[in-house]
């Protein structure tokens, strides 16, 4: 909601909060300038009474962080609200997801245990499965002492 | 008159002081720290660590509003001005502000 309002406004630089600070800098370049500085020494003062860009872009950033921590806190409130007005649909929600995400864990612990985990023995690749069938070629079951002839 | 100390300040009077100066008319944060040191007679300078989060907190909260524009001599600047919600806080927080200053005032005066 935050990114779409932004959007309706000026498109803003590509950088903006580099770019405001840099203005800042700038302008205080200039005051120093008209104070009868040099170019290099007025920048260099600007610079050091800014004490930082960095840490300043660092704490604005911190603080856009912050905010969206509290759109997040919001909209979980909000949630909880909102389920706790209608526990019959709530319900339904909760036993939708709980049997979708089991039958989906299941199915998926399934495939995983036949197909993509290797055998549990060494050299899994190498273990080969026998069976007989007699002269006439009708089947037997897996080879065994017993039916050996 | 000598600058007070950053400490000095007391908590909220910076966000206080930002609506008040915006109120003003459309200003960049470098105006607002300027026009903060020259009507305050060099008194408040605000640190540049102090004012630009809380600019960015007052335009999050809605109280701010910001366009870019290109400043007196042509460099693009971010100008902030104060939105109906800004106005209203200012009007409440001008009032507490005065109160709260009254009240000092009461106490000095009678401890003297």
């Amino acid at each position: 909601m935050i990114g779409w309002r932004r959007s309706r406004r000026k498109p803003a630089p590509d950088h903006p909060l580099e770019q405001e600070l840099e203005f800042h800098i700038a302008e205080l370049t200039e005051s120093y300038i008209a104070n009868g500085m040099g170019r290099e020494e007025a920048r260099r003062k600007a610079l050091l009474e800014f004490g930082g860009t960095e840490q300043v872009s660092q704490r604005v950033r911190e603080l856009h962080v912050s905010v969206l921590f509290e759109a997040l806190r919001f909209n979980l409130r909000s949630a909880v609200r909102f389920l706790r007005k209608s526990p019959l649909f709530a319900t339904a929600v909760v036993v939708t997801l709980a049997l979708g995400i089991g039958a989906n864990s299941a199915v998926f612990s399934a495939i995983d245990a036949v197909v993509l985990r290797p055998l549990p023995y060494p050299n899994g690749n190498q273990l080969v499965a026998i069976y007989q069938q007699d002269s006439k070629g009708r089947g037997c079951q897996p080879f065994c002492r017993a039916c050996a002839p | 008159m000598a600058p007070l100390e950053k400490a000095d300040l007391l908590q909220g009077t910076l966000d206080l002081l930002i609506l008040k100066v915006v109120a003003l008319g459309p200003v960049h944060g470098y105006g607002i720290s300027q026009r903060i040191r020259q009507i305050s007679e060099q008194v408040l300078q605000v640190q540049q660590g102090s004012l630009y989060p809380a600019l960015h907190r007052l335009e999050k909260r809605g109280w701010l509003e910001a366009d870019w524009g290109e400043s007196d001599n042509g460099r693009q600047a971010k100008f902030y001005r104060l939105s109906a919600k800004g106005r209203k806080q200012l009007a409440a927080e001008e009032d507490t502000w005065n109160r709260l200053s009254r009240a000092v005032m009461l106490i000095l005066e009678t401890a003297r």
